[in-house]
């Protein structure tokens, strides 16, 4: 299998990850549901993690961790939660859309921290994206 | 608390709109500190690794009390789906690491980019009784998609 099938793999993975969400906090929390789905995923990357780059995790030094850290609350307990939390609200078709748009939140954080420079792309994907999202908010979700 | 709960209950779509777009932004600026973390730290698997670890333990501590009576009180099927959800975002991410060592970024990140898409589709086809795909939220989803694919192909070029 090459690298193209396994990120095929992975959007499918990610898809149906999404629609299981939905499914399971039609009788769960928010809250429960993001602890939840973050049990599986820290024992098998943290497992993959040792298994691969124990060497390396020995000697990582301490200012890593904070980073780890920092990383862990945006990525998997705001972003995880608030992910959720739209699911159960607006329904996976319209949340799914709205969270992809890390990409662009990300670029323009980059731009302003980390010295990247504003592209032609940058400004018509933008556009693109603020397009969609106008697009889905204005409907009305169905409960 | 109870203020928070009130604008929920009275305004749920807007909060839930607001929520999809927020998770946007912090997965957003969680993709910039992985940058850090990888350009000075550590390979990407030990950061996710880590970061799912500390995640899960702040998850735990903020929100104990619902946690604990969630586990007594929910039904298992509950538990179920989302535990499955789990496993399927985790090989998520261990799918792209094995993307990403075998085919380069520019390839790899477009068809991620597509996952949105894959979404609305088992939307449509498993979950008909509990959710309506509009043609307005394909539509809008097909814009979306289409300006982070511009973006993220320019940027990994």
């Amino acid at each position: 299998m090459d690298g193209i099938h396994f990120a095929i793999l992975a959007a499918f993975c990610w898809g149906l990850s999404a629609v299981l969400v939905r499914v399971g906090v039609h009788s769960i929390a928010p809250t429960t549901g993001t602890w939840i789905s973050l049990v599986p995923g820290s024992i098998a990357i943290m497992a993959l993690a040792m298994t691969l780059h124990f060497q390396d995790i020995i000697e990582l030094p301490k200012a890593a961790y904070l980073w780890f850290a920092l990383g862990g609350f945006l990525n998997f307990t705001l972003g995880r939660l608030l992910n959720t939390i739209g699911i159960k609200l607006v329904g996976v078709s319209k949340a799914a859309p709205l969270f992809s748009t890390a990409p662009v939140f990300a670029t323009i954080l980059g731009i302003t921290f980390l010295g990247e420079t504003i592209t032609v792309q940058l400004i018509i994907g933008t556009s693109l994206v603020v397009c969609g999202i106008i697009l889905i908010t204005s409907e009305q979700p169905q409960r | 608390m109870k203020y928070i709960r009130n604008i929920v209950t009275q305004h749920p779509g807007i909060f839930g709109y607001l929520s999809a777009i927020g998770a946007g932004a912090s997965y957003g600026m969680a993709q910039t500190v992985g940058k850090v973390i990888t350009s000075d730290y550590a390979h990407p698997v030990v950061g996710t690794g880590f970061a799912l670890v500390s995640g899960f333990l702040f998850v735990s501590i903020i929100f104990h009390r619902q946690i604990y009576r969630d586990v007594k009180t929910a039904p298992l099927k509950g538990f179920v789906w989302l535990g499955l959800s789990g496993i399927g975002s985790a090989s998520g991410v261990t799918l792209l690491y094995f993307a990403l060592d075998n085919a380069p970024l520019v390839v790899v990140s477009p068809i991620i980019a597509i996952s949105p898409l894959i979404t609305i589709l088992i939307t449509r086809l498993t979950l008909r009784n509990l959710e309506k795909v509009t043609l307005r939220t394909i539509a809008g989803a097909m814009l979306v998609v289409s300006g982070v694919l511009i973006i993220t192909i320019s940027s990994s070029i």
